[in-house]
């Protein structure tokens, strides 16, 4: 029998060699009944909520830690691609679809798998490490519709 | 690049049911021994006979690094477990994705699973939290149908013990999580003015079904499993949406001072305490239940200043008896639970409030008294002295023939704790 060949589907192929290369072993996070393993490559967000950590996995699922958020960054370290987003907050920069300014000037990210409601923000301070990281060039930033906070929208009289 | 050569894997040759399959190990969930040769699962749950020995096909897998033996006679690739359940005697249940079926990890090889997951345990994560050990205790798991909507048989198939029959305990405690989850979800709306019956008439008939309504009393199994939800603070009352009867009053002026009862035909009297001198007052009526001590710290924690946590004064109001110290214990034990842990207990029923005479008149043997076993009379004798060294008690209402007296003895008891003291006060002392 012929071997069968399977289309090259490009991020088939990307999350494969990332689940390769990736220094970091799976995540365990507890379920009411067992220990849930997900692969650093399935997180999309972590997120601090009452007493524990969600980890959220790129199909929206949420998965309890109970470290902290200073101590989950830490174990996350050896992945670059894991990034403190805010206090509260890592994102898994390979899972980020956009970034949005909103009325505010909050910067927020959505995700590439997840209903394009789901966003986190980015501090003012990691933003600069950010835009480093993800290659946002100034240019590109400026074209972000941004508004100053505390800026008025008919200031101009 | 030593790791990505191991995790890249192999190919192997495996009869397929119109011949031989070329197969990636990555796409084997496990592979176990069956006669001469291997049945080997793939992830999308077809199962493949293998041409070599099992043996054979054990080392050429254990070779890839990404397998490893699970028990004596099968093998798991460790990147396909998506999760690990503890089972009893040290066994865990290892749960490949849906299409697959799970497979027991042997205790003699957790050690290496555990190590290649980088965990210590596999009975839960670390660090840990405390409600989530009490879930684990109390045999809480997912399920993703409605406990009150299974059938007899699936309500066997999920509450029954090793002999068949059925844990009603289990059962309720199951019921209790995931109904406040769905509550949490959306899925489900609390019972908005109910109380713990109407939990109760929500999961009746499948007790029925199960046929144990008869024989024990199952309101109380379940009063219970809740209480103890609660108490690990697993679920709370007010999220199933429960009232329940305030036989208390949080104080305005002195909120940290607690004047505690515990006949409930006392409320009237405390209650003039509460407006006079604006303490907390609770009227226990017995051991106060958890759903009462829930509504009460809530309430009491949003009125009390932080600075007051350091000590807060409960003065009783108790029969001097062996019931009247389990109920002052408890009351403490939960303000602990809820976190008003520093406390002061002040006791006004006590002989030394009373004359030699008046102790003599009031006392009342403690043998043969329904409310406490002869262990916890000597218990209490040992801690107390009793009256004279012997089983005596004192009721709360010898006390209360007096008023005045009470009223004394409570700001004799408070005056270093009483914030607001009304201008007439030092006359009366």
């Amino acid at each position: 029998m012929q071997k069968k060949i399977r289309p090259a589907d490009p991020d088939l192929l990307y999350n494969a060699l990332i689940k390769f290369v990736s220094p970091l072993k799976p995540v365990p996070c507890q379920a009411v009944d067992s220990i849930v393993f997900v692969r650093p490559e399935e997180i999309a967000y972590i997120t601090a909520v009452p007493g524990s950590l969600d980890v959220v996995d790129i199909t929206n699922a949420h998965w309890k830690r109970f470290d902290s958020v200073t101590a989950m960054a830490e174990k996350f370290k050896p992945d670059t691609m894991f990034f403190k987003a805010n206090r509260g907050e890592i994102i898994n920069l390979r899972q980020v679809r956009a970034l949005f300014a909103t009325a505010t000037g909050v910067r927020e990210v959505s995700f590439k798998s997840l209903p394009a409601g789901v966003r986190v923000s980015i501090a003012d301070s990691s933003y600069a490490e950010f835009k480093k990281v993800m290659g946002i060039s100034d240019k590109a930033d400026a074209a972000l519709d941004k508004k100053p906070r505390g800026s008025k929208k008919n200031g101009k009289k | 690049m030593a790791k990505n050569k191991f995790e890249a894997g192999t190919s192997l040759a495996l009869a397929g049911p119109e011949g031989l399959l070329i197969v990636q190990s990555g796409d084997i969930a496990h592979a176990g021994r069956n006669g001469n040769v291997a049945d080997v699962v793939l992830l999308d749950g077809t199962v493949l006979k293998s041409y070599d020995s099992f043996d054979d096909l054990k080392k050429t897998l254990l070779k890839t690094g990404a397998f490893l033996q699970v028990q004596r006679s099968m093998i798991a690739n460790i990147h396909n477990i998506k999760a690990v359940s503890p089972l009893t005697g040290g066994d865990y249940l290892l749960i490949f994705p849906e299409t697959v079926p799970q497979i027991e990890l042997n205790a003699a090889y957790a050690d290496a699973v555990k190590s290649r997951f980088a965990v210590k345990t596999l009975e839960h994560v670390e660090p840990f939290d405390r409600p989530t050990y009490w879930l684990m205790k109390e045999g809480v798991r997912y399920y993703s149908k409605l406990i009150y909507m299974m059938t007899r048989e699936e309500l066997l198939k999920n509450f029954a013990d090793s002999a068949g029959n059925p844990v009603i305990s289990l059962l309720i405690a199951n019921f209790l999580y995931q109904f406040a989850i769905n509550i949490r979800n959306g899925s489900a709306s609390p019972l908005e003015g109910g109380n713990v019956r109407s939990l109760w008439y929500m999961i009746k008939p499948s007790i029925s079904r199960l046929g144990a309504l008869e024989g024990s009393d199952h309101y109380k199994t379940l009063s219970e499993v809740l209480a103890r939800l609660v108490t690990h603070k697993i679920v709370t009352y007010k999220e199933y949406g429960l009232g329940e009867e305030e036989n208390w009053v949080i104080g305005k002026k002195n909120p940290h001072i607690i004047l505690l009862a515990e006949k409930r035909s006392h409320f009237r009297f405390i209650k003039g305490f509460n407006e006079q001198y604006g303490v907390t007052v609770l009227a226990a009526g017995g051991i106060p239940g958890m759903i009462t001590m829930e509504f009460f710290t809530d309430a009491l924690k949003k009125a009390l200043p932080q600075s007051h946590l350091k000590e807060i004064p409960v003065i009783t109001m108790t029969d001097y008896d062996p019931a009247g110290d389990l109920i002052v214990s408890t009351f403490l034990d939960d303000l602990k639970t809820y976190n008003i842990p520093k406390t002061k207990f002040i006791r006004l029923v006590s002989p030394v409030n009373f004359s030699a005479e008046e102790v003599e008149a009031y006392k009342y043997a403690l043998v043969g008294d329904n409310e406490a076993t002869p262990t916890m009379v000597r218990k209490w004798l040992k801690k107390t002295g009793g009256i004279n060294g012997k089983a005596f008690g004192l009721e709360t209402d010898a006390l209360m023939i007096t008023p005045a007296r009470v009223r004394e003895l409570f700001l004799k008891a408070t005056a270093a704790y009483l914030i607001f003291f009304p201008v007439y006060i030092s006359n009366f002392i």
